[in-house]
């Protein structure tokens, strides 16, 4: 979690000094995109929370998620279908739920150190 | 546990490429503010425009201040003394003032009346000078850059009235006939244009209605100074 906070904070200082800006046109794929790598790294903290964490999935599933979400927003403005849709509900949705199971865990984890410092006490 | 490092490390790398994507974004949306038209992109520019003049301007004005205090202290570190600088100066407000004679290159403008007969019918007052022309070429003279003038010998200052009185015109208070001499100092091609232009006042009045205007150009053009004394009874300054 805090690797995660290290890892943004790196990110946004060298963003802040890079000289690069793009079109307003491909702001809603890059939107979308961004969504779908935040999925990745909110599960990516939970799968590491539940010892489930697997490397590979994780960056696969940051690039290709990121890359499908920007190609679906880019095919729905070709066709006219808001298609952009589908990834802001599903990594959306997801994003709340992965926030939700870490929340869990960390309650969990606080509450067991607890008790098991107050049988401590009592033993 | 190498697994728990290269985990780290993944996360880590992953959120900064996160990071710097979310930056990028944030930077390409709002540096763009909707739709720009035309015209406010050329007023924006005007603008731009006008405000880099006057830092020009002001640039110049530090310039020139700083000038006149480096000469105030260079003369007191020589002489002791401002004085001189002071007596330069107000020689030069004399000059401007326009109660020195001054001497410098010039165009010199005669104005007449017409030679021709006039037609039967046309009005008289169409082949002789009036004050009106006099003023007028005066003016053109003046846009053109004259920075001294005189009419008949009479310094024009800015109080210098030019009043038709009949066949004649009245400068200074003075009355003088046909034919008027104006002699200008400043720049001499421009006031020549001002006279020769063919969108020019004068030109109208040569070619239309065939008043003389004859002109030359002088060296060393003399301009007399103002003859009477200034009097202010109602100049006081703005508190």
């Amino acid at each position: 979690m805090i690797w995660a906070i290290i890892g943004l904070a790196l990110g946004v200082v060298v963003g802040y000094y890079v000289p690069f800006t793009y079109p307003d046109n491909y702001s809603l794929y890059v939107s979308v995109a961004i969504l779908a790598a935040m999925d990745s790294v909110f599960g990516a903290i939970r799968s590491s929370m539940e010892n489930t964490y697997d490397n590979l999935m994780f960056i696969t599933g940051f690039f290709t998620n990121a890359i499908l979400a920007g190609f679906l927003a880019y095919l729905g403005d070709r066709l006219g279908v808001p298609l952009y849709y589908a990834p802001i509900i599903v990594f959306g949705g997801r994003l709340f739920q992965n926030f939700a199971s870490i929340r869990r865990l960390i309650f969990n984890k606080l509450y067991s150190s607890k008790k098991r410092t107050m049988t401590k006490e009592l033993e | 546990m190498s697994g728990n490092k290269t985990k780290i490390n993944m996360l880590v790398f992953m959120t900064f490429l996160l990071g710097i994507i979310l930056v990028l974004q944030i930077k390409s949306v709002s540096s763009t503010h909707g739709l720009v038209t035309l015209k406010s992109i050329q007023e924006i520019e005007k603008q731009i425009e006008v405000e880099k003049n006057e830092i020009i301007n002001l640039n110049n004005l530090i310039k020139q201040k700083e000038d006149e205090y480096k000469r105030y202290e260079d003369e007191l570190d020589n002489s002791g003394s401002i004085v001189p600088v002071l007596q330069e100066q107000k020689l030069m407000m004399a000059d401007i003032s326009g109660s020195t004679d001054i001497k410098g290159r010039g165009i010199v403008v005669e104005i007449r009346d017409s030679d021709r007969e006039i037609k039967d019918g046309e009005n008289p007052n169409n082949i002789i000078v009036h004050d009106q022309d006099v003023l007028h070429i005066i003016n053109d003279l003046k846009l053109a850059g004259a920075e001294a003038l005189s009419v008949n010998g009479q310094r024009l200052l800015f109080m210098s009235e030019i009043r038709c009185s009949g066949p004649t015109i009245t400068i200074n208070g003075k009355t003088f006939g046909q034919p008027f001499v104006i002699a200008a100092t400043g720049p001499l091609d421009e006031m020549k244009q001002a006279i020769t232009a063919p969108d020019s006042y004068a030109y109208l009045l040569k070619s239309v209605y065939g008043i003389g205007i004859d002109f030359f150009t002088e060296e060393s053009l003399t301009i007399p100074k103002y003859s009477k004394t200034i009097n202010f009874k109602y100049l006081k300054e703005a508190q």
